[in-house]
This record gives C-alpha cells, structure tokens and sequence, in this order.
C-alpha cells in the first residue's frame, strides 16, 4: 500500500480500531444478553413505553416502545437494567420534538444503563437522508455507534457531485 | 471513479426524518416488502445503495468502514466494488475522504477503473488511485480505445489534469499502439 495511503490509515489502526474492538465486545455481551433474556421473557407485557433518556425540559429524548416487553431488573446487580423486546421502534428526538433518527427491529435487547442494544434479527435505522439495514446489529445511543455483522446495507439519498467517473 | 467514491459521503447527511423518500425506503428495508421491493423503493428513490458484509458507523468518531464484498450500487450511474471502504467526517458529519481498498473496480456507462486502493478528498476535489503491492497498476479507461495505468494516477473532479506515475498509456487499443511513459 501507498506510503501516504498507510499514513492514512493508521489513525484508524492505531486508535480507532481499538474503539471499534471495544465495542465489539460490547457488542457480544449484548447478544448474550439478548439470548438469555429471550429465553427467560415468559410474561411480556403488550403495548410498551419506555423513556431512557430526558432532555433538560424533561421532554422524552429517548424512548422504546414495543409490542411485547419484559424488563429484566436485579436489585442486586445495579448493571442489570435490561430491556427485551419484539416489534421495536426506537426514537431519538430533538428538544424542538423532532424526531432525529429511529430504530425500528423485529426483536432486541436494550441496556438502559448504557442505552445501547442488540437486535438480533433485521433492524432498520433512517437516519435523515441515510437508512441502515442488517442482521444481528449493535448500536448505541451514547456512543453514536451502530455496526451490522451481515446483511448490511445502506441506501442514502441522491447526490449529484458531477465530475464524471 | 471520482463520482462513485464521492457518492459514499451520502452517508454524511444528517437531518431531521421528514422525507418521503426515507419512509418508503425504511418501509421497504423492514422487510414489508421483499429484498427485491427494497432495492426497487431505493432505486424509484435515486439512492445510493452500499452493501457489505459488515458495516460499522462510528458517528463520535466521525469514521465509518464497511467490510467484506463492498458494493456501491448508484444504478447505471456507476457501480464499485471493494474489499473495504472507509469514509472519514469531520464537523457536523461533512465527509473530508473516503478510501477504498483492496480489489477496487469501478464502472459506468463509458468508463472503466481498477486500482489496489484509492482515495478521495473532498475539499481539495482530487482522486488518487494506487496500484498494489505486487505490483499489479492502477488503470483507467475512458472509452474502448483508450486507457492509462500506472503506479499512481491523480485526477481532479474540476479539472482535465491526470498526474500518473510508472505510467503506460494506449491510445487506440485496437491497432495495438502502446506508449509507455
């Protein structure tokens, strides 16, 4: 590889890469935890709100709603605040109440204490212009981080930037 | 080439969800219509399609790579193909550069590249594709006939300038004329 092109590239390998990793195994703590609390949802309740972040004005920032869920709660483990749920839509909203971005999955699992999720199944987030699809998806709200382990795709508005091939 | 790397920085625009065209894409991508229906909804849209095995948006960070038979699908616009590809924000998710390595082919209607990697910068409007390791060149054809390779060739999106290194162009393929630089 070009001398130039490696240079580039080494502020992904050197530090981004170890985010990225990071996450990673966030990632598979997640979907572990999906797996079990999927297992364990005997008595979903229907018809589910639940806020996880406020801004200021103590409007909703951040909500799940769901057709099924069921929290999963441990007095004795402060890290467990989990969330397992099916027919998903995720919104983040603006202080004006716009919306900003959605998730919208068949199932997943959201930890509310560090508001980030695995969806095991098909997820879809629009994003503005773009809309992310794939299967078996983290993401996090805090971190601003979604990665897809297969089936990804992204379908992104029309621009016209000219200049030919 | 240049339009297809450029178009990846569509992944930059941030915005409130407000547009037709994202519902019925989304309405699509959530499996209520077929994959076929998807691509459909995207392509009646005019969107840029990317797929990849897997893809990571780190938007904190402002980088996103996709990873593992990478396709950038713009219709008959153009077409790439890569092993990976990198995208890099910087400010308010304004792309600065994308790069595209290993394997990367790129076509339209009339032209042709191939290139170990190559990379875009947007403000400087300027295209760098490299040929490999092995050896192997960058090339870039503009017709039938006409064709350049070389370690390096640079192109500007404004401009009709074309910086190669290790150069070797043919003109008129057909009657075998072969200049090497």
């Amino acid at each position: 590889m070009n001398v130039l092109l490696a240079a580039l590239l080494a502020f992904v390998s050197a530090e981004w890469s170890g985010r990225r990793e990071m996450l990673t195994r966030e990632a598979e703590r997640l979907q572990i935890a999906y797996t079990n609390c999927a297992a364990q949802a005997t008595e979903p309740a229907e018809g589910v709100v639940v806020p996880v972040e406020v801004n200021q004005d103590g409007s909703v920032k951040l909500s799940i709603e769901a057709k099924k869920a069921q929290l999963f709660l441990d007095r004795n483990d402060k890290n467990k605040n989990l969330v397992w749920a099916e027919g998903v839509v995720i919104r983040k909203t603006g202080p004006d109440g716009a919306e900003m971005s959605r998730i919208e999955a068949d199932s997943c699992v959201f930890d509310r204490n560090t508001k980030s999720g695995w969806a095991d199944g098909t997820l879809t987030m629009t994003h503005g212009g773009t809309v992310f699809t794939g299967h078996g998806v983290y993401f996090s709200s805090m971190e601003d981080y979604v990665m897809s382990f297969s089936g990804s795709s992204i379908y992104s508005k029309d621009l016209k930037f000219g200049g030919g091939l | 080439m240049t339009a297809a790397v450029v178009m990846l920085a569509v992944l930059l625009l941030r915005g409130p969800v407000d547009d037709a065209a994202a519902g019925a894409v989304a309405v699509a991508a959530r499996g209520e219509e077929s994959v076929g229906g998807l691509a459909a909804a995207a392509a009646k849209a005019k969107w840029a399609r990317i797929t990849s095995v897997r893809a990571d948006f780190d938007r904190n960070e402002g980088v996103a790579l996709f990873e593992g038979s990478v396709t950038v699908d713009y219709g008959d616009a153009y077409k790439m193909c890569a092993d990976k590809v990198y995208v890099f924000f910087k400010g308010s998710n304004e792309f600065d550069r994308v790069v595209a390595t290993g394997g990367v082919a790129v076509t339209n209607e009339t032209r042709t590249g191939s290139c170990d990697s190559v990379i875009f910068r947007r403000r400087e409007g300027e295209v760098e594709m490299y040929g490999g390791d092995n050896g192997a060149l960058a090339r870039l054809s503009n017709s039938e006939t006409d064709e350049v390779t070389g370690r390096r060739i640079k192109f500007w999106l404004d401009a009709e300038q074309v910086e190669v290194s290790g150069a070797e162009v043919k003109i008129g393929r057909e009657k075998g004329k072969a200049v090497s630089l």
